[in-house]
């Protein structure tokens, strides 16, 4: 069992191994290092609004329209607009479906180019200057999750600032720049959004986690497991150990805590038994000779023949100092 | 070498272990669980009542004339007749209700108002269990009266009704609770879920990293070791 758990435990961490060295470096970025708050210094508020009495309205109910959900008056610089609302989306980021009218002339309306640049410009608190606006569609590459299309206009400035604004009125939806787009690549990175899906709900993921809640609850056990058979072990002052090898006829005497396993014991000495696991008990390298009648673990039954056994091979990580009395190495 | 890789990984582990598999299992519920259904928009439909806009007998010129003030002006179906929907810079900004087909005030939503909307809102299976007053704070940190109306399926869906507008502005259901935990755990902030940058997180996801490397460390020294035997 533990040996089937290390084994998965092993090669689960080979597989998300790097995903999750990016979640806490990207968890580390989010903790200490990201101030968000301080990304785009250059924003600044428009005032759309003005003084509605006075204006001679253009009557709703006379509009050339289909029945909306709701009617708003909203303001682009000074100047009222009816929109018209036919969906009722969660966030404004989801499709909307939208008519707007000049709230004077009741006539159709969109916002022009030379207004979008007035309006971005006065949304900017900045000294560069700014390029053509232009109307992208989605999938816009810095807001993945935008369904809408949405104005561009970009600064020449050194943090490449762009702003966003509303295909049909010009208010401002996004701003970004450098330092806002590292922090939205952490969260890509962190979200494991490589395809630009703008969420955190996608099949990969879903997959890596799953993954790593099996690699680090398996982990668990196998800390658990061992800390339990280090404390059963019995706690006395010393224990001596006769150690002999095959290739020298010297005798050695150890002397060491019980309840540490031959493979520590010897690696104190250094003398060091062969292994790929480091004497976690996976690898079945760390092969010695003990007495026929010493206990056997799972590793052991697992990784040598039931002659072996009978012979007395062991393996030196998973046999206690104090439960032998003499070995030899190979 | 291996040895120590080892002995760091337990150790480093046994200090972050738990936070690990924390971090995985609130992980895993939080990307499994659409943020969209978890934030209860599944809850009420989408689709609404029409707008007919020959309906409007009051215009916005005679509404202006009473409130010259108005502002964030619209125009809305609340229980099956057509009204606007304002705030005024002179009433502190409170939000009014003007029928408009004859131009009255409406009250506030009274308690049987909120349960009407709430139901015609919803979505799911339950009945109607209660309905509470409950006094909140908007973003500007003005009171805000709320009707809270709780429906009887398994996820204790909640509609929270602004008794000033007549508005749906929260959906709660236990899925939410739960995220919210989740969240907590996940950032190690366990009072409001507020802070990510709080130092217990800090302190472990430094030794997180080390764990992680020293682990990474090992796996690589495992699948590149070849036996290596010295006796001295
Ligand atoms: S050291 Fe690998 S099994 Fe003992």
């Amino acid at each position: 069992m533990r040996l089937v758990i290390a084994l998965w435990h092993k090669w689960l961490a080979l597989i998300v191994g790097i995903q999750l060295l990016i979640w806490l470096g990207t968890g580390l970025y989010f903790n200490s290092l990201m101030d968000s708050a301080a990304n785009i210094t250059t924003r600044q508020a428009v005032q759309h609004e003005a003084y509605l009495p006075g204006i001679d309205l253009f009557p709703l109910n006379q509009l050339q329209a289909p029945a909306p959900i709701a009617a708003k008056v909203i303001w682009v610089l000074g100047n009222p607009y009816y929109a018209l609302y036919y969906n009722q989306p969660s966030h404004n980021y989801f499709k909307q479906e939208r008519l707007l009218f000049d709230a004077r002339s009741g006539k159709s309306w969109q916002i022009t180019p030379a207004l979008v640049s007035r309006i971005a410009s006065l949304a900017y608190s900045g000294d560069a200057s700014a390029q053509q606006p232009r109307l992208l569609s989605p999938p816009i590459e810095d807001l993945p999750r935008q369904q809408n299309p949405l104005w561009q206009v970009n600064f020449n400035d050194d943090l490449h600032t762009s702003v966003y604004l509303d295909a049909l009125t010009g208010h401002v939806v996004k701003y970004t720049n450098d330092n806002q787009r590292f922090d939205d690549l952490m969260f890509t990175l962190h979200f494991m959004d490589y395809t630009g899906t703008g969420s955190f709900n996608h099949w990969l993921i879903i997959a890596f986690a799953t993954m790593t809640a099996i690699l680090s609850l398996s982990g668990g056990y196998l800390l658990l497991k061992r800390s339990v058979i280090t404390k059963s072990s019995k706690t006395g002052s010393h224990h001596t150990l006769q150690v002999s090898s095959t290739s020298s006829p010297e005798i050695m005497t150890l002397t060491t805590p019980p309840d540490t396993s031959i493979f520590n014991a010897l690696a104190r000495q250094a003398i060091h038994l062969p292994s790929e696991c480091g004497g976690g008990g996976t690898c079945g390298k760390c092969i010695l000779r003990c007495s026929p009648d010493a206990p056997v673990s799972e590793a052991e039954r697992f990784h040598l023949s039931s002659d072996q056994l009978k012979a007395g091979y062991r393996l030196g990580c998973q046999q206690l100092a104090g439960d032998n009395k003499t070995i030899s190495l190979l | 070498m291996i040895k120590t890789a080892r002995t760091s990984h337990k150790w480093l582990m046994r200090f972050t272990g738990l936070q690990f598999i924390l971090w995985a299992l609130t992980g895993l519920y939080m990307v499994c669980m659409d943020i969209h259904f978890i934030h209860g928009e599944s809850l009420t439909r989408a689709e609404a009542q029409t707008l007919p806009l020959s309906d409007i007998r009051f215009s916005l010129a005679e509404l202006l004339q009473v409130y010259p003030d108005a502002s964030n002006i619209e125009l809305v179906t609340l229980l099956n007749q057509p009204v606007y929907r304002f705030r005024s810079a002179s009433g502190q900004r409170r939000i009014h209700l003007i029928s408009a087909r004859s131009g009255l005030p409406q009250s506030e939503i009274t308690a049987n108002q909120a349960s009407t909307i709430a139901t015609a809102a919803y979505t799911g299976n339950g009945e109607l269990v209660s309905v509470n007053p409950l006094i909140s704070r908007d973003a500007r940190g003005q009171l805000r009266p709320l009707w809270v109306v709780t429906f009887s399926d398994a996820a204790s869906s909640t509609l929270y009704i602004e008794q000033q507008s007549g508005r749906i502005i929260r959906h709660r259901h236990n899925y939410w609770y739960l995220f919210d935990w989740m969240w907590r755990l996940h950032i190690m902030d366990y009072d409001d879920g507020e802070n990510v940058a709080n130092p217990l997180l800090l302190i472990l996801s430094v030794a997180g990293l080390f764990a992680a490397l020293s682990g990474a460390l090992l796996l690589i020294l495992r699948l590149t070791a070849h036996s290596v035997r010295s006796t001295s």
